[in-house]
């Protein structure tokens, strides 16, 4: 099937070749009509597929993906042989499909062929390197490209390639969707009855996936198939969840599995054997404090108290290492030692969170290594495999509680936590033991964002006060954007954030609290002028109070299959006070808005107290994520705030 | 986040290069002691200028040595260069910036040199002075290969960096060239960086047989001279306090900012008027007499190509008739080439232009001439650093030969250049100023059609004509290549030639066309490209959203009507139907429409903007008008038109405006120009002045009452 398996094959070939050639003069004669109609039928495949979906250049019409599973003969260690093969089809004419193939030290390419029309092979158009992530500084990923022409609309190319994971450990999730349409895909699982392998099916619902499960007795296999026909390619919407809470996918939890001695070895059957890897790789650490020994006793020099000194570490390693990430072999598991990481003022999660606990532990607290898995991630710890985590923090444990604290977060307040992490399960360090905790769920009220400003009119422009205050992710948010920003430039980047970049708001007065403390929320307050907010024809004002008007233009595409991933819960306030201008009486004021469901709440009030008109607004989001189930009514309810936010307010002169 | 040092070298592959290890070798540590352990005085430095305490980052040194030598008694050249940078890094955000070092080995200028050696080192200085060098051998490689090549480049996360620290690094380049490359590339660069510049020095070392031509511009030195211990010349120039590049709209780096320009060269191997024939020299200056030399020498060669061609022309029409017909073909010649893959010479237009003036004593001159971006005739020390063509005044036609015939091309214009006459027999060099075009030569008029659709509260139908002259014409990327093909088909062929010789050549080449799509290979090509199906309409539903700043747009209707390839129908014009979201809102019974928001974006001016202190660059003079009618629904009156009423107009330019209602019609006219492509900055607030109008309108609101 794979060229390889072709080359090793040529001997036994060559032996058949006189009954071969008989058997081809027949058989060419039925081929010859066969392939004619089967070209036809792509062609029309081709040619309906493409008319439903103008703006995509190819389809796969079918995949096979089948995973056997071998014994190694060195180390009698399982491993894992991918075998795919895809039939891809040219939606228009002259078109290179780009296919691409992951590897690293764990993953290997062992075969690859190309082939036109199902039948001449195409040289291999192949560029390989270091897979390239922006937010990655280096990792070990490495990425095939390879360039499948396709002549016309209905051509027809297959692409077969062959995969091991050397180690079964690294082999975790399979995804059916892919970059491309498809029409139909099949992943084969052969399990051997030597092998404990459970396959957790993941986002099945709402998808029809055929499952089929057999037995080999011969072979002594267990097979599952699983197909599916018809699915989009992975969507490319904006505020997406990662791919594995919402695309129908398979989680691989190999438990263990019998040597050729039959003799058990356990891989990752329970949390205890995933906590035993993660603590044999961590304890080839070699940490040593003498490096950062005395920084800890000039940090806490002089602090009796235990939670003060243990935040001047915690916010000392925030504020003076670096986050770069590495993702490299064994290293991707294995923390970098305190000491390098202190000397260094970089290093990744594991690194940060190592150096950390070392400090912590110097200065006579109980510091443990936390493994975590963000809400980027789908699961919990009941399958305990390597997909789980994502994530390295740290917990001490402090006069019987608990408190977990993440250095990866910048401008983060001890006993804060951000969203990424709250909620999600932990897996403590406890020796040969561990802990399973999980991170506290805060409510919204902790981003909870206020807005007060008292404007008056002076001619057609609105002149006014302001304050704003910004708390949790929309203050650490804003500190890490003011924070990156060149000294000479922060103050414009704050300011940005009260006039939006608006033309025609004329920011003056301008103060906020410290940036350096993290532990209050941080104000804005400023004075302002804000023109072509009123319009006035024939004595009648129109005035416009509500110049941020946010969540104006988020419908959201009704059709899109991942929710919408907010990142925050979100609490937002505003009290306008608007004064109304002596001469003038209110003609019409916009209706009040009040929609409240479980996941969302607008709540927009005018209202009139003498010569002012205060006007209120609202938003709270109690949810991270909305599902798809609730699009329409988010839909209808962006549609009333829109028309709140457009209706003026009028006024007349008396 | 991440800073990377390739310099302005070519970036290319390389199957296998060696270069010196990090494994501190013996000659490693010789060069670093010779950069690190007696630097100069900039290169000790450790305090920003008073002046840069507030920046990011301040540059405290910066040098650029450049050696290009013959080794004696061997037939191989070597090209040096060596950089190196202490900077001082005040913030957070320089910091961060500086973390993450990424750098390239395999750059190299050409495919004749070898790169023989390559050496970076990082050092930083800590606020007490203590130095501590970077252990390179903690890079991290990244590659890419497929089955021809292989590149690699490193990236290095810098350890220990703190806001106040100094990041002192070094680059050097060694080329050996083994063929006797006698040129070497041409570099240009600007001095200025994102960080202010404390000291900055260049200098270049030549030896016996290799020279060199210089320009410094913006505010760059004279250069000056000093020898080495080893009794080399060394020509070198020095700069204190450069201010940071800044970061504006309609500016010229290159013709403002400190900059330079050189090559350097073997001597005594190539003729060339503007080498000097002699070693160790640099040459900062061309004279007049070099300047005739050439344009003679370019005018024998062009002689003898258009006279050998055209020997045999006749009397033609009049020089305007003349002129337009050549540029059409001028035109079909390069489109067909392009479009068909014909061999058709674009110079053939060119030579037969030649020929006709001369034959027939049709002054014209020859010309030497400077794209404005990057420097005066003052700059110009190479033939590389001028556009060679000829110039008629009488109708500011310019030409060169390899692919220009028609209006003085905007990168030209208002540009003072060397011109000669190209009729006398013993011609004298004059300096010469290329005409600008006036506002109204690159003009876009626009009819916009507003309605409102009936039982549609968030869209109003916009029905657009766009006619467009001169530089605001671009069609580029809106047309599929078989409408493009086709227009221009259409639109060229019942075309008529006055001027013979052009007719026969235009025939010629028609017929040519015309074969090719008869023959096979043209069939195919036909058919193919009828079946490009590429959607355009999202990159002109693009355009318009960045036109309009609205998401909200949902594109009916797109036609190009005209191509403007021809002289005499030389307009652009598209039509466009559209809906547009956003552009008004109810009130009771009542509209509110942004009609000032109709005549799409204009720009903004931040506060900060208002102020400038650096000279205005644009592309060329320009106008936009246009006319906005909006069909008032039945039963509805209209408020505010007078707040449409705009006059603002100077010697820079002009925003005028008004709307009136006609019958059941608002009929809005705009009219922007901008009367110069340069303005001095004093003048940048009557710029400013009607901009700001201009924006202002933009703002504007009508009250669509509905009538009780």
């Amino acid at each position: 099937m794979i060229k390889k398996t072709v080359l090793q094959n040529l001997s036994k070939i060559n032996l058949k070749i006189a009954f071969t050639l008989l058997f081809c003069t027949i058989f060419s004669l039925s081929f010859a009509q066969k392939n004619k109609e089967s070209k036809e039928e792509n062609k029309n495949m081709a040619t309906a597929f493409a008319k439903t979906n103008p703006k995509e250049l190819f389809l796969l019409k079918e995949v096979t993906e089948t995973f056997t599973f071998e014994r190694s003969s060195k180390n009698d260690f399982p491993s894992v042989v991918q075998e795919t093969k895809e039939v891809i089809l040219g939606l228009k004419d002259d078109q290179t499909a780009k296919r691409s193939l992951f590897y690293n030290d764990q993953i290997a390419i062992v075969g690859e062929e190309v082939r036109k029309d199902g039948k001449d092979e195409m040289s291999l158009n192949r560029t390989c390197g270091n897979y390239n992530s922006e937010d990655i500084f280096y990792s070990d990923a490495k990425l095939c490209i390879y360039s499948v022409y396709l002549e016309k609309i209905g051509s027809m190319s297959t692409f077969e390639n062959k995969k091991v994971f050397g180690d079964i450990k690294y082999f975790t999730t399979e995804y059916f969707h892919d970059q491309l349409s498809i029409a139909k895909k099949t992943m084969i699982f052969k399990v051997p009855d030597w092998l404990d392998l459970e396959l957790k099916e993941i986002n099945f619902k709402g998808f029809e996936i055929e499952k089929k499960e057999s037995f080999d007795a011969k072979k002594k296999l267990k097979i599952y198939e699983f197909i599916i026909k018809d699915i989009p390619a992975f969507e490319k919407a904006q505020f997406s969840l990662g791919a594995s809470h919402t695309y129908p996918h398979v989680l691989i939890w190999a438990k263990s599995f019998l040597n050729k001695n039959n003799k058990k070895t356990v891989l990752l059957e329970t949390i205890q054997d995933l906590y035993r890897w993660y603590k044999e790789v961590a304890d080839q650490m070699q940490n040593k404090s003498d490096a950062f020994a005395p920084t800890v006793k000039q940090l806490t020099k002089n602090i009796t108290d235990d939670k003060e000194r243990l935040k001047a570490i915690y916010y000392w390693v925030q504020d003076n290492i670096r986050y770069i990430a590495f993702e490299d072999g064994i290293a991707a598991f294995k923390p970098a030692n305190a000491q390098d990481v202190f000397t260094k003022k970089y290093g990744d999660c594991k690194g940060m969170a190592n150096l950390v606990k070392e400090m912590l532990k110097v200065a006579g607290f109980d510091a443990r290594l936390t493994w975590i898995g963000t809400s980027h991630v789908a699961y919990d710890f009941s399958v305990p495999c390597l997909a789980v985590n994502n994530h390295m923090i740290c917990t001490v444990l402090l006069n019987n509680k608990r408190y977990v604290i993440d250095p990866t977060e910048k401008f983060i307040a001890f006993e804060d936590y951000a969203e990424r992490i709250q909620g999600r399960q932990i897996l403590i360090e406890d020796g040969d033991k561990y802990i399973l905790e999980t991170v506290p769920v805060f409510n919204k009220e902790r981003n909870a964002t206020i807005l007060e400003e008292e404007i008056k009119l002076v001619g057609e422009v609105l002149e006014g006060k302001g304050k704003q205050i910004l708390q949790g992710e929309s203050k650490t948010g804003t500190l890490n954007m003011v924070k990156a920003t060149p000294a000479n430039l922060q103050q414009k980047a704050l300011r940005n954030i009260v006039d939006d970049g608006n033309k025609n708001f004329d920011l003056k007065e301008f103060k906020t609290t410290s940036l350096e403390n993290r532990e209050i929320p941080l104000e804005l307050e400023y004075s302002f002028a804000l023109a072509n907010q009123v319009t006035t024809f024939e004595g009648e004002m129109y005035v416009t109070l509500d110049f941020q008007q946010e969540f104006k233009n988020t419908t959201i595409e009704e059709k899109r299959l991942s929710g919408v991933n907010f990142n925050e819960k979100m609490l937002k306030k505003a009290k306008i006070t608007f004064e109304i201008p002596a001469g003038y009486k209110v003609k019409q004021m916009p209706e009040n808005m009040d929609v409240k469901t479980p996941n969302f709440a607008f709540t927009l009030s005018y209202k009139q107290t003498g010569n002012t008109i205060i006007y209120e607004k609202e938003i709270a989001i109690p949810i991270k994520v909305l599902t798809k189930e609730h699009f329409v009514e988010w839909n209808n309810a962006i549609k009333t705030l829109k028309k709140t936010y457009q209706t003026p307010i009028i006024l007349v002169k008396n | 986040m991440k800073k990377t040092i390739i310099l302005s070298l070519l970036l290319c592959f390389s199957a296998s290069l060696a270069f010196a290890q990090e494994e501190l070798s013996k000659a490693e540590q010789k060069f670093r002691k010779k950069i690190w352990g007696e630097p100069s005085a900039a290169f000790r430095a450790t305090e920003t200028p008073e002046k840069y305490k507030n920046e990011s980052a301040v540059i405290l040194a910066k040098t650029f040595e450049y050696e290009f030598t013959k080794l004696s008694m061997m037939q191989t050249l070597r090209e040096t260069m060596f950089y190196q940078t202490r900077i001082k890094l005040l913030d957070a955000a320089a910091v961060k910036e500086y973390s993450e070092i990424s750098f390239n080995p395999y750059a190299r200028p050409s495919d004749y040199h070898q790169l023989s050696e390559y050496r970076i080192a990082i050092k930083i200085v800590k606020a007490d002075k203590r130095e501590i060098v970077i252990d390179n051998s903690e890079k991290v490689a990244m590659e890419v290969q497929n089955d021809y090549a292989k590149a690699k480049s490193f990236k290095l996360a810098v350890p220990n960096l703190e806001v106040g620290d100094i990041i002192d690094y070094f680059i050097y380049y060694n080329f050996t060239l083994t063929s006797m490359a006698f040129i070497m590339p041409y570099q240009q660069f600007i001095i200025s960086e994102q960080y202010p510049i404390a000291y900055y020095r260049f200098s270049a070392l030549l030896q016996r047989k290799t020279g060199m031509n210089f320009s410094g511009t913006g505010g760059v030195p004279e250069l000056k001279m000093e020898e080495d211990k080893d009794g080399d010349d060394i020509r070198y120039f020095e700069m204190r306090n450069i201010d940071k590049a800044p970061d504006l709209k309609w500016f010229y780096p290159y013709r403002v900012l400190p900059a330079v320009r050189f090559q350097a060269r073997m001597t005594g191997h190539y003729y060339n008027t503007f080498w000097d024939a002699k070693g160790r020299s640099i040459k900062t200056k061309t004279t007049t007499d070099e300047w005739i030399k050439q344009l003679r020498n370019d005018k024998d060669i062009d002689s003898e190509i258009s006279l050998k061609s055209f020997n045999k022309m006749k009397k033609e029409t009049n020089i305007n008739t003349f002129l337009m017909e050549a540029q059409a073909l001028h035109f079909y010649t390069i489109y067909t080439n392009a479009l068909l893959g014909l061999g058709n010479g674009s110079n053939r237009v060119f030579d037969v232009a030649v020929a006709n003036f001369k034959k027939n004593k049709i002054p014209f001159k020859y010309a030497y001439c400077i794209p404005r971006e990057y420097i005066t005739l003052n700059d110009i020390i190479l033939q590389r650093d001028v556009i060679r063509g000829i110039y008629i005044e009488s109708t500011k036609t310019f030409a060169f030969g390899s692919g220009f015939f028609g209006k003085v091309p905007a990168y030209m214009q208002g540009t003072k250049v060397y011109a000669m006459s190209g009729l006398s027999k013993k011609p004298t060099l004059e300096t010469i100023d290329l005409p600008a075009e006036n506002k109204n030569e690159n003009a876009t008029l626009t009819d916009i059609n507003v309605s409102f659709i009936p039982d549609n509260e968030e869209n109003l139908l916009i029905k657009s004509k766009e006619t467009t002259l001169g530089n605001n014409q671009d069609v580029s990327g809106l047309y599929t290549e078989y409408q493009f093909n086709k227009q221009f088909t259409d639109e060229y062929a019942s075309y008529q030639m006055k001027t013979p010789t052009l007719q026969k050549e235009f025939i010629r080449i028609k017929k040519e066309v015309d074969d090719f799509y008869k023959s096979k290979k043209g069939i195919k090509m036909n058919e193919e490209k009828r079946k490009d199906t590429v959607d355009r309409n999202p990159v002109v539903t693009a355009s318009l959203k960045k036109e309009y700043e609205t998401d909200k747009i949902i594109l009916k209707r797109f036609e190009i009507a005209q191509l403007g390839a021809l002289a005499e129908k030389s307009e652009v014009i598209i039509n466009k139907d559209f809906e547009i979201g956003g552009l008004f809102k109810k009130v009771g019974e009542n509209y509110i429409l942004d009609a000032g928001k109709l005549i799409g974006s204009q720009l903004a001016l931040k506060k900060e903007e208002l102020i400038r202190t650096q000279d205005v660059y644009m592309p060329y003079a320009r106008e936009f008008k246009n006319t906005v009618k909006i069909t008032v629904p039945a039963g509805y009156s209209v408020q505010g038109l007078e707040k449409f009423t705009y006059n603002i107009s100077n010697e820079t330019g002009g925003f005028v405006s008004k709307a009136e209602l006609v019958e059941n019609e608002i009929i809005i006219t705009t009219h922007k120009y901008y009367n110069h492509l340069f303005e001095k900055a004093a003048d940048w607030d009557k710029m400013t002045a009607f901009l700001e109008g201009c924006f202002q309108f933009t703002q504007q609101k009508i009250l669509l009452k509905k009538n009780n």
